[in-house]
């Protein structure tokens, strides 16, 4: 208690309270997903716009936009090749279905999440367009 | 402990008073090749949480140093030709642009929290820690459309707080140490 009396005051305690609480209650405006749905998708963006959905239970490998190549297998998404030279994306861990957090390539404006959806009819939709 | 503690803030109470002194050039480019080092050092680090963007932030350490010890226009100098040289060493034009933002938004807040008079070095260091994620997020956010900011965001900002807390509580100890080699 002597030491943390030491480095900070009470508006230090304040201030670091305050920004704790504010980082829960933004953290808290993630939407929580769904573990028990039917089916999963790994839903890339590109630049804000939807690129693509793709079922985790199929293996496939993806090129996004020339840059990135995205690959989907036993049930796990991951960026497996990347223009970029941080790499970034590629060192981010996989995504599988209900684990928060995205892959971002910040350099080609790609962003991957993993999405629970029972409607099926989905797809077809979103893979016209991609 | 303690008293090394209040020489440090007696001293900087006498700084308001008494106009600041130029930092010799010497001292300038000392302190900015350690804080590059310290910038590369990070670097060799491995990080265990794999969420972009988490680090220690050993340069901070320098930039807190500087901003107590002289003033805010040598830090706001040492960040910027560090982030540079950073940058064209072992980076590359995004994480110029990264770290601009993130390292100017951090000292600005420090400086304008220093200048309160409120706060202890380590909650300054903190606050600085916070502000430069969160510089990094808005440049994320301004130039990637869709950039998943309320994720990344608080996440950061506690990253940050524990780091800041941590350099801040260092800088606590280091700054009344260097009082006595002639360092102000």
């Amino acid at each position: 208690m002597n030491l943390i009396k030491k480095w900070f005051g009470i508006p230090d305690i304040i201030l670091i309270a305050a920004l704790v609480i504010l980082s829960v209650i933004m953290l808290s405006y993630n939407p929580v997903s769904s573990r028990n749905s039917d089916s999963s998708f790994a839903t890339v963006y590109v630049n804000g716009e939807l690129y693509g959905k793709y079922a985790l239970d199929t293996p496939t490998s993806v090129n996004i936009g020339g840059t990135n190549t995205l690959q989907i297998s036993d049930g796990k998404v991951f960026m497996s090749q990347a223009s970029c030279p941080d790499q970034v994306c590629v060192n981010s861990p996989p995504l599988k279905e209900g684990s928060p957090g995205f892959i971002v390539c910040l350099p080609n404006g790609i962003v991957v999440t993993v999405e629970s959806s029972d409607d099926s009819d989905d797809i077809d939709r979103y893979d016209d367009i991609a | 402990m303690t008293s090394l503690n209040e020489i440090a803030h007696s001293k900087e109470k006498e700084k308001k008073t008494v106009p600041q002194e130029e930092i010799p050039l010497s001292y300038l480019g000392f302190f900015l090749a350690l804080a590059v080092i310290f910038g590369y050092v990070e670097s060799l680090v491995p990080v265990p949480i794999p969420i972009p963007g988490i680090k220690l932030g050993l340069p901070n350490l320098v930039i807190t140093a500087i901003l107590y010890a002289y003033s805010f226009k040598a830090a706001l100098i040492i960040t910027i030709v560090r982030v540079f040289i950073i940058g064209f060493l072992f980076g590359n034009l995004f994480s110029i642009m990264y770290g601009l933002c993130g390292a100017i938004l951090s000292l600005l807040f420090m400086a304008l929290a220093k200048r309160t008079g409120m706060f202890r070095i380590a909650g300054v260091s903190a606050l600085g820690g916070v502000m430069h994620n969160v510089g990094q997020c808005l440049m994320a956010f301004a130039t990637v459309r869709g950039f998943p900011i309320m994720w990344y965001l608080p996440i950061l900002m506690l990253a940050g707080l524990a780091a800041g807390i941590l350099t801040g509580i260092a800088d606590a100890l280091i700054i009344p140490r260097i009082h006595r080699y002639g360092v102000r």
